[in-house]
């Protein structure tokens, strides 16, 4: 009987975390470090891309919650001084940014402070949107010319000369004899 | 009798010419289908609806994938390998590309004109994020190639991608569009959206001779309606 309740406590968790659902990367990096930690939503992001930042300020060395943090915008061609907003959780701040068109690909360790002393950081995968339109095709629809017309327009010509010069050997022939 | 043959035969010659040069004059194929709006027309491109905050039409995903019995959270990230749009008749495979050294997207070569690429920087349809294909519109080898008919297809047209791990996502059609390659919408394609959507393109427009290319692209939008299992 025992067995069964664990079991089923068990299922039930499994459920939970699976139904937990997309920004599933948020929550689940949170819940795993009980201390400063900064994630990055999407990660890799793109230049032009609006990018979510949430750093959970809770330390042991801390003297206690954060009342306010903010991230340093500089390396990723933003302000110095980026301040982020509450989320309702204590300790967790957040702040939504559009990254630069200009901001080169590459990687990044974008950081932010808390008011109580603490401050986390994380690698931040920039990937290059691609800019020039693709190639995709070659003008066929666009400029092939009807060859099929042409060709049986030309046959036609043929198969008419053909028969003229047969009928003018026959006329020529004829009148001889 | 005679005048009868003569007058035959030069009909003949002149019909025939009439027919080559009729012929030489006219397009085989006529120039792919364009979306009803040229949106390339505008500095800058129209954001199509719902491209970022697609709340309200998560909700009739919702209804719709409740009607059909599919699955509606997002896939679990697997490489595409086909893709179907039966309202415009296409069924083809697809293969993953990346960019070129140049910065440009990679696209399958114009020697396997029905073959379609998945930008596999981005990612995999049915995540969060915008996943993106690619495919030829026309090539001399075949004439309309797989992605040709692609700006006949209208909001509410489903399009489905089969994933490796043999499951099925569903989208759909929300908006269609013609940007010249000069304003190609980079980021309206590619840019994050957190409920997962799908973009088509293809080349479209006037084709510029001098060039050898077309001078725009048959974008198609479209949102993630839910997953079904494979069949069987």
């Amino acid at each position: 009987m025992r067995v069964v309740t664990y079991a089923a406590a068990t299922a039930g968790l499994i459920v939970a975390v699976l139904a937990s659902g997309a920004p599933a990367a948020l929550g689940d990096q949170r819940a795993s470090l009980g201390e400063q930690a900064m994630s990055i939503f999407p990660n890799p992001s793109a230049p032009g891309t609006s990018t979510t930042f949430q750093i959970n300020c809770a330390s042991q060395s801390a003297p206690g919650p954060a009342t306010s943090a903010t991230l340093s915008g500089t390396e990723l061609g933003l302000a110095d001084q980026i301040p982020m907003q509450p989320t309702g959780q204590t300790d967790v701040f957040t702040t939504t940014v559009v990254l630069p068109t200009s901001l080169a690909p590459g990687t990044y360790n974008p950081e932010a402070d808390c008011s109580n002393g603490t401050s986390a950081s994380t690698t931040l995968q920039v990937n290059a949107v691609p800019s020039p339109a693709p190639p995709t095709g070659d003008g066929t629809t666009s400029t092939a010319t009807n060859g099929v017309l042409t060709d049986a327009g030309l046959g036609l010509v043929g198969v008419a000369a053909v028969l003229g010069g047969v009928v003018l050997r026959r006329r020529r022939s004829g009148s001889r004899t | 009798m005679n005048r009868l043959i003569n007058a035959l035969i030069v009909a003949a010659m002149v019909a025939g010419l009439g027919l080559a040069y009729a012929g030489s004059h006219t397009l085989r194929w006529s120039p792919p289908p364009a979306p009803p709006r040229w949106a390339g027309l505008t500095r800058n491109p129209p954001r199509p609806a719902g491209w970022e905050a697609n709340r309200p039409a998560d909700r009739v995903n919702r209804a719709d994938a409740a009607r059909h019995g599919y699955q509606v959270t997002p896939m679990t990230a697997s490489t595409p390998v086909s893709i179907s749009i039966p309202s415009i008749n296409i069924r083809a495979r697809v293969i993953a590309l990346g960019v070129t050294r140049g910065g440009a997207v990679e696209v399958p070569p114009l020697t396997k004109p029905f073959l379609t690429s998945w930008y596999d920087k981005g990612p995999t349809p049915g995540a969060p994020g915008a996943a993106v294909l690619f495919g030829h519109v026309d090539s001399a080898a075949v004439g309309p190639a797989v992605f040709y008919n692609l700006g006949e297809l209208r909001p509410g047209d489903l399009i489905y991608i089969t994933l490796r791990d043999k499951r099925t996502g569903v989208f759909r059609v929300y908006s269609a569009a013609l940007y010249q390659k000069s304003t190609f919408p980079a980021e309206a394609i590619y840019g994050y959206t957190s409920w997962p959507s799908l973009r088509l393109v293809t080349c479209g427009g006037a084709f510029d001779t001098a060039s050898g290319h077309y001078l725009g692209n048959t974008v198609v939008f479209a949102q993630y309606v839910g997953q079904r299992a494979p069949a069987g």
